[in-house]
Parts: structure tokens; C-alpha cells; sequence
């Protein structure tokens, strides 16, 4: 029940910081590989996506018409496919993306108080990006983890469960 | 109560590494492919049948007929389609199984295929589960390495592959047509059955979708045969089931269960240490957040799917969410139907708009602006929401909403009557308190934006 996030589109220097990072040619053998094991081509979207995700930080708007041109499909069906999936990210997202889950079982044994607890400290609604550029932090839907609840994790690295307020926060500050 | 352990039975502790292809073999593992290489396919799918093992994705839908449908000769490949999205609130026993045994999961993958005809199946696991993908791959790298996936199985001759593919986040994914779409690189945009995914699946071709604990099932029926395996559970739910408890209990996790002997209080008491805090239990929500809610007292009925369905709600996926005396329900409700808003896939009006309706009129008699013709209009619009049956949506997500909403009206009704008379949900009470006092500037002027440095 938090606030929507703020945002505004990502600048010039951000897209060209993210591009950067890679190159689509870099990533292509690697895409290669995952494209060989589906009968069809665009079916390597989400894991030609996580790829481009992994390796830039987030998918850039260039980086979307080169996995267009890849796979050999429109530019829109790519774009719906991104906005579609939470996962996907169309605007820098911090270095750290953190899901704190809010749906029942974590709501049940406190997971607004963590959500509190980490909007208070970093000054930040959920969806936002903290000021020094460590996380994005969202609100996320039942994460599979409710035996850990109320729980987060950190996308691709770590997941944290029983959480106190307080233990939210030092688990996000210990990471550095 | 003995705690009936199959698949689980020689899983590594939860925080270990999972188990290994050496280990796995050491106790059995990969016995059942050996034998089903040598069996005709059907006779496979006719032991499935026999076994009488239903699907442990929700609907319990029986395995083996599921896999009779596949059409022969067609002349198309023919997929399977491996269900590991386990997106349902309460549910995390596919997470368990794939992190702790994956050869286990591999090999019902690769046996299923023989038995249906496919020479691919593609496990789809959520995104928020990287640990059960490193857990699989790294299994499939012992598993190719030595030829029980891959080109020649165990010397066979015969081809089958395993992918692991990675979903991004989307509840809905989780439905089996959803997960093609999905699979195919689309928007996780549930399909139109007829024709069913058996038929026209995966790229057209026939494709068989089972859940992770459904095929898991499978290797442990073709190796100690079916009157081994229908000795636990009962005629109507055959086998072991792993099920989760979760929420206001003292200690929350899996158990593998004879379904036909267990309880759901000796799931919550035995198993999970009893309601937490010493208090009260209030309500139960067997299967997983899709199905209706139980009031206390009608727990005492063993965890099978006609049993849990007479008791009044529905077995479901095994994700069992207990709730204590002082939860109130019109807030666990609000919870839920944000959940469902949030995860319509917005191609049905009646699911698209009504759990948009459905969460409006709970927020608002959770936040005090509610009358008594609130509560009756959320009754009459979870009426008219649901439906997959009669065609009027395309999969079951409105009907999920619909079964919590209902139930929750039927037995909790007073707690949406207090809610209305005293001016809100306890929970929204405490907190618009709490927001009084506690200075609200960190909420106001500072935030980072998004894209900001
Ligand atoms: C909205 C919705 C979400 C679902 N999510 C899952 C899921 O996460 N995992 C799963 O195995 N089945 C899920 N199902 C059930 C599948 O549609 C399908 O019945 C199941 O995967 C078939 O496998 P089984 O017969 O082995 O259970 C879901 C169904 C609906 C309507
Ligand atoms: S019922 Fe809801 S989730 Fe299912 S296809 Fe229709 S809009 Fe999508
Ligand atoms: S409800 Fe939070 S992880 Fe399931």
C-alpha cells in the first residue's frame, strides 16, 4: 500500500553508461546458445532478455531494437513482453534489485513493517531507487519463500527470511 | 504421526547442497528410466494411469490420462512442459524439491518424455527462484555428462533434452497455457482450450504440462511399481503429498505426508509446532491462496482432494496458510484481492475489471469508508466475476478470487460488518494512528527518483 513509485525516464548518460557495459556483439555467442534450444527463434526472448538484463543492468532502449533484430521480431513485441514481466527492467535499476514480498503469509507475520522499515531508512517509496544508486527496492507478490516469512530477496544473489525491521535493514547495509 | 517419506525420503538437509547424481543413484535414482527404456512407452503411461497419481499443480487432474491424449503419429514433435512457476501464495514445496532433489525432477522429466513420445522438455521455473535453476543445471551437467540426458539415454539410442527455461515474475505464467505462451517468448497470455495443450501445445505440436511434484512421482512408480506406490494415500489421492504450512504457526516449512492419515490440525500442530504465540487458531486456507477459506473447526479431515472438498475448500497445490485469533479477515482479504488485481492478465473484461472491483470494495471497507451495501455488492460481484467453466473468461484466475471472497463472506462475515461499524479494519486503524504521530517527511520530499544518481 505504499506510494507509486517516482520516476522519470532514464537520461542520455544513463543509457550510454548501461550500453557501455556491453556490447551486443559480446553478449551474441552466449545468446547463440541459448537460441539453438527452441524449434523457434523468438522463443529465446525472456532468456536472450535476462542476458542483455545481467550484462547492462537493465534493458536499454537500444538494447531492445538489437534483441528485436536478433530474433527476428517486431520491436512492440518485445516492449510488451518487458512491461509485462515484473523482472524486466526499462529503467536503470540501481546496482542491486531487492523484491520484499507483501502478499499474505509475509503480510501475516509482518511484512509492513519491514516495507516501513526500509522506505523510512533509505527515504524511498517501494519501486524507487535509493539515493546512492545501491538498490532499487519494490514491493513484490508471494516470492515462493513463505516458509522464510516475511521475506526478500536480491535478485539473482540472496534471499532473506524472518525478517525484523531491523534486520531488513542491516541485511541490505551489510551488503556493500 | 509417521511422517510418510518418498520423494523426499534421502533429501539433503534444506540449507545443504542439493543432492548429488552419486548419491542419488546410491539410493535408487535413475532406476525407474532404466527400467522404462525397456518398457513399450505406453505401457509407461498405462503404470501412471494405474498408479492413479493426480496433478499436484492444483486441479489434481489424474497424470496418466492426461498423458493418453497425446495424439500419435502426427507427424509434429512433441513436447513437455514442466510447471515450476509455483507462484501461488502458501506454496514453496516445488522450490524444496528441486533444490534438494533434482535428479529426481530430471529424471520423471526424461521418463514422461519416453513415455509420450517427446524428445524435449523444458522445466519453466519463475524468475524469483535462481537457486532451484542453479540447482537443476548443475544436475543436468552430472546427468548429460553421464548420458542419462542427451543424445543416447543410457545407451538407448534414444534422444531426449532438458532445458531449464526462466520465467520473469507473472503469477499467471503458472497456468499451463499461460507457460506456453510464455515458452514461446510471448506475454504470458493465457489461450483459448479447446484445443487443449495435449493436442496443441508448444509451436502447435502436442505438449504434456505437469507439475514439478506431479512428475517426480513418476520415476518412484516405475520402480517400486504401482501397488507400492497406491499403499500410501487412498483411492482418491494416491501417494505421498508435500505440502506447506506457513503463516501463524511456529515453525513454518514442508512435509511429505500420507494424505489418507494426516489431518490439516496435525499439519498445523504436529508438523508445524501449533498456532504461534500460544494463541487461538481463527482460519485456514488449505490449498494455496486460490482456494475458499476454512473456519477453525473444520480442520479435523485428512489432507485428501475428496475430503478437504467435502470439509468445504479444495486441497489445491499443498500450501497451507494458517491464520491466528487476531488476524482480521477483511485485511487478509484486501491482501488477496490486490494479489489477483495485480496478477489478471487483463485479456478477460469480467477477471480484468472485476478483481480491480473486488479490491476497491474491500479497501474500502477495510479503510472505513465502507457501508453494509459494500459487503453485499462484493458478494454479487464475486458472483459475477469467475466462470472459466461456463466460457466466460479464458483460465482460472477470476475464479481464484472468487473462491477466497466467497468464503471469506461466509464464514468471516462479522469481521466485515465490524469493520463497517466501527470505522475500518483494525490493521488500517493502527496504522493511520501510528502515521499520525511518526514524522512523515522521509515519505514526502526526499525520495531518490528513479534514474536520479
Ligand atoms: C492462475 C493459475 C495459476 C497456476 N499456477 C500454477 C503453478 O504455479 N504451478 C503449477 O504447477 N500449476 C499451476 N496452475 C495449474 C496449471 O494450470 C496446470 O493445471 C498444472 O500445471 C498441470 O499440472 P499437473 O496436472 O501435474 O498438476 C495454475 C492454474 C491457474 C488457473
Ligand atoms: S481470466 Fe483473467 S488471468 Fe485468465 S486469461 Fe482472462 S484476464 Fe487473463
Ligand atoms: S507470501 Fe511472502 S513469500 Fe509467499
Amino acid at each position: 500500500m505504499s506510494a507509486p513509485a517516482t520516476r522519470t525516464p532514464p537520461t542520455a548518460e544513463e543509457i550510454a553508461a548501461a550500453d557501455g557495459r556491453a556490447t551486443f556483439d559480446d553478449l551474441r555467442p552466449h545468446l547463440d546458445t541459448l537460441v539453438a534450444r527452441y524449434p523457434a527463434r523468438g522463443a529465446a526472448l525472456l532468456p536472450v532478455l535476462w542476458h542483455v538484463q545481467r550484462s547492462r543492468g537493465w534493458i536499454t532502449p537500444n538494447s531492445v531494437a538489437e534483441t528485436a533484430a536478433y530474433l527476428e521480431i517486431p520491436k512492440a513485441h518485445v516492449e510488451g513482453v518487458i512491461t509485462f514481466y515484473t523482472m524486466f527492467q526499462d529503467a536503470p535499476a540501481g546496482r542491486e534489485v531487492v523484491m520484499v514480498c507483501k502478499t499474505l503469509t509475509c503480510r501475516l507475520r509482518g511484512a509492513q513493517d519491514v516495507i516501513d522499515a526500509l522506505e523510512d531508512h533509505y527515504g524511498i517509496h517501494m519501486g524507487d531507487v535509493t539515493a546512492d544508486g545501491k538498490f532499487k527496492i519494490e514491493a513484490a507478490e508471494c516470492l515462493g519463500l513463505c516458509d522464510m516469512a516475511p521475506c526478500m530477496l536480491v535478485v539473482d544473489k540472496a534471499r532473506y527470511g524472518d525478517l525484523t525491521p531491523e534486520s531488513a535493514v542491516k541485511s541490505l547495509e551489510e551488503r556493500s | 504421526m509417521p511422517v510418510s517419506k518418498r520423494l523426499m525420503e534421502h533429501a539433503p538437509a534444506i540449507d545443504a547442497p542439493p543432492q548429488s547424481l552419486a548419491d542419488y543413484k546410491a539410493t535408487g535414482g535413475y532406476k525407474g528410466l532404466e527400467k522404462a527404456l525397456k518398457m513399450e512407452p505406453d505401457a509407461i503411461t498405462q503404470m501412471v494411469l494405474e498408479a492413479g497419481v493426480r496433478g499436484r499443480g492444483g486441479a489434481g487432474f489424474p497424470a496418466g490420462r492426461k498423458w493418453s491424449f497425446v495424439p500419435k503419429n502426427t507427424g509434429k514433435p512433441i513436447y513437455l512442459a514442466c510447471n515450476a512457476d509455483e507462484s501461488e501464495p502458501g506454496c514453496f514445496k516445488d522450490r524444496q524439491l528441486m533444490e534438494r532433489v533434482p535428479h529426481l525432477l530430471i529424471e520423471g522429466c526424461v521418463m514422461a518424455c519416453r513415455a509420450i513420445g517427446a524428445q524435449a522438455a523444458f522445466i519453466y521455473v519463475r524468475g524469483e527462484y535462481p537457486q532451484s535453476i542453479a540447482a537443476l543445471e548443475a544436475a543436468l551437467i552430472e546427468a548429460r555428462d553421464k548420458g542419462l540426458v542427451g543424445e543416447n539415454v543410457m545407451g538407448s539410442g534414444w534422444a531426449c533434452e532438458v532445458w531449464v527455461h526462466q520465467g520473469a515474475g507473472a503469477y499467471i505464467c503458472g497456468e499451463e497455457t499461460g507457460l506456453l505462451s510464455s515458452l514461446e517468448g510471448g506475454r504470458g497470455y493465457p489461450r483459448i482450450k479447446p484445443p487443449f495443450p495435449a493436442v496443441e501445445g508448444l509451436w502447435s505440436s502436442p505438449t504434456i504440462i505437469n507439475n514439478v511434484e506431479t512428475l517426480a512421482n513418476v520415476p518412484v512408480i516405475v520402480r517400486d511399481g504401482v501397488e507400492a506406490f497406491r499403499s500410501v494415500g487412498d483411492d482418491d489421492t494416491a501417494g505421498t503429498r508435500l505440502v506447506g504450512i506457513s503463516g501463524h504457526v511456529e515453525n513454518p516449512g514442508d512435509v511429505e505426508i500420507n494424505p489418507a492419515t494426516t489431518t490439516i490440525r496435525e499439519l498445523i500442530e504436529v508438523h508445524a509446532g501449533g498456532v504461534w504465540k500460544g494463541r487461538k487458531l481463527k482460519a485456514v486456507i488449505p490449498g494455496g491462496s486460490s482456494v475458499p477459506v476454512l473456519p477453525a473447526d473444520a480442520i479435523d479431515v485428512p489432507f485428501t482432494y475428496g475430503a478437504v472438498k467435502e470439509a468445504g475448500s479444495l486441497a489445491g497445490a499443498g500450501g497451507v496458510i494458517v491464520m491466528d485469533e487476531t488476524t482480521c479477515m477483511v485485511d487478509a482479504l484486501m491482501n488477496l484481492m490486490q494479489f489477483y488485481h495485480h496478477e489478471s492478465c487483463g485479456q478477460c473484461t469480467p477477471c480484468r475489471e472485476g478483481t480491480g472491483w473486488l479490491e476497491k470494495l474491500v479497501t474500502r471497507i477495510w479503510s472505513g469508508e465502507g457501508s453494509e451495501r459494500d459487503i453485499e455488492l462484493l458478494d454479487r460481484v464475486a458472483d459475477t466475476i469467475g466462470g472459466a467453466q461456463q466460457g466466460k473468461t479464458i483460465c482460472f484466475l477470476a475464479d481464484s478470487a472468487v473462491m477466497p471472497t466467497k468464503s471469506f463472506l461466509k464464514h468471516f462475515r462479522d469481521d466485515f460488518v465490524k469493520a463497517v461499524a466501527d470505522g475500518g479494519s483494525p490493521v488500517f486503524k493502527a496504522r493511520r494512528d501510528r502515521h499520525a504521530k511518526t514524522s512523515t517527511a522521509a515519505k514526502t520530499g526526499t525520495a531518490a527518483k528513479t534514474g536520479a544518481k
